[in-house]
């Protein structure tokens, strides 16, 4: 079979974590000039591969993730981005759009977690996970043989690795979130010839995780920085 | 307090590939020609970015591949000497399997075993015996380097060990990772938990000749 690539990352850097707030559909407005250019040089390096020419770019439905998309499909010479609700980060109720960050840590519910949201009415892990991992099954089948490049939240990074590397729900390790890294899966097992009778699931292969060297202009530190 | 970071860099492109042979401490006859390109661009990268700092503690296995490999790595940071520990290197073969052609070794022993407990031929180390020996000294130097960045030229099952050891990935099924020659990959300590910072950087063999894995 021929190799299917996906290529998910975060969108560039974002105005609403300047301005100090939770980023939903209202509150999120776009990217810096930084973000900008970050989105430009992903663009740029991507283009370089030798699977460039043919790829399709998708995005979720949020300002930072389509402003990022547009600029790295323009730089790759590709067809405007296509936009998936399920490749957003989480879906803030109202009352959370646009809080400020440290009071929707500070209102979160005691036992909150995984399968409950961290704050009322806001989305679960488990939900994120479940319409993120799906969105990427459906984007992987729909380019079989080909490559699709994801541009989205560090959310749906996270949930790669659970979807397409098998790992636990709630990991034991954080990873790097930089604005633009790179992470990118491989198969070349047949994405179709799954369940029934004999429960066969395609293997992915993590080929990279979080490259951001076109971002060489950045401070070391400011790769650690979570989502 | 400043993070313990762990960079682990495989080694370049080894000629025991080429020769299709098993490379232990007898097999294994250092880097190919393109094994040190992709050595010469991996340093001609950390002069430039200085990503690894300007001083870090260096250390590599006592395997030639991974010996060439630090050396390179050396010389950007003017580091002479660095320790070598046999605990870093990949699997042990043990003396009948080390040197052995690969054809040689598919005729006489078959494919993969199963079991992480069994050994994958005749007087080779098993794989829950790598990670325990590998883990072991991946945690003996953070704990003696702490706050320091520790580069470790190595192989790829060490970077393998390190999802065990450092993100407890269940020790026999794991992200199904391929690391390249020559990749960086970063783990930084964050109080007690690990930050998988980077894994398989291999942005600088852009333009090099393949294999790059």
């Amino acid at each position: 079979m021929a190799t299917t690539r996906l290529i998910v990352m975060r969108h560039a850097s974002p105005r609403h974590v300047v301005e100090g707030v939770w980023g939903g559909p209202t509150a999120d407005k776009g990217i810096t000039d930084e973000g900008r250019r970050e989105a430009t040089l992903v663009g740029r390096r991507l283009a370089r591969a030798p699977w460039a020419a043919e790829v399709t770019v998708y995005c979720s439905t949020l300002a930072r993730s389509i402003e990022t998309a547009n600029i790295v499909a323009r730089e790759m010479g590709l067809a405007e981005p296509a936009h998936d609700c399920r490749l957003c980060s989480y879906h803030l109720p109202p009352h959370l759009d646009g809080i400020a960050v440290e009071d929707g840590l500070a209102d979160q519910i005691p036992g909150g977690g995984v399968y409950k949201p961290f704050e009322r009415g806001n989305e679960p892990w488990i939900s994120l996970l479940a319409r993120s991992g799906e969105a990427l099954f459906d984007i992987a089948q729909a380019n079989v043989g080909r490559t699709a490049v994801v541009v989205a939240h560090g959310e749906v990074v996270q949930a790669s690795l659970v979807a397409l590397g098998e790992l636990p729900i709630r990991r034991h390790f954080a990873n790097g979130n930089t604005p633009t890294g790179i992470t990118e899966w491989t198969t070349a097992d047949d994405l179709f010839d799954t369940g029934y009778p004999e429960w066969r699931f395609p293997a992915w292969t993590l080929v990279r995780l979080n490259d951001a060297a076109h971002l060489e202009h950045l401070e070391h530190l400011d790769r650690l920085e979570p989502a | 307090m400043t993070p313990t970071r762990l960079v682990l860099i495989r080694h370049g492109h080894p000629q025991a590939y080429i020769d299709q042979v098993i490379p232990g401490p007898k097999g294994c006859t250092g880097l190919s020609d393109v094994g040190r390109a992709q050595v010469a661009a991996l340093a001609d990268r950390l002069g430039r970015t200085h990503e690894l700092g300007e001083s870090p503690v260096l250390v590599s296995s006592v395997l030639p591949r991974a010996i060439e490999t630090a050396a390179a790595i050396a010389a950007v940071f003017d580091h002479p000497e660095w320790d070598q520990h046999c605990d870093l290197c990949e699997v042990h073969p043990g003396d009948e399997l080390d040197g052995m052609g690969f054809a040689e070794f598919q005729e006489r022993y078959g494919s993969d075993r199963s079991s992480v407990f069994e050994p994958w031929g005749p007087g080779a180390e098993t794989w829950a015996e790598f990670v325990a020996r590998v883990g072991r000294r991946l945690l003996a130097l953070v704990h003696e380097h702490e706050g320091r960045t520790i580069v470790v030229a190595c192989h790829g099952g060490i970077i393998d060990v390190a999802f065990r050891v450092l993100g407890h990935v269940p020790l026999g099924r794991g992200v199904n990772a391929q690391s390249a020659f020559t990749s960086l990959t970063e783990w930084v300590a964050k109080g007690d938990e690990w930050r998988l910072v980077r894994y398989n950087d291999h942005a600088h063999l852009e333009g090099t000749p393949e294999p790059h894995a």
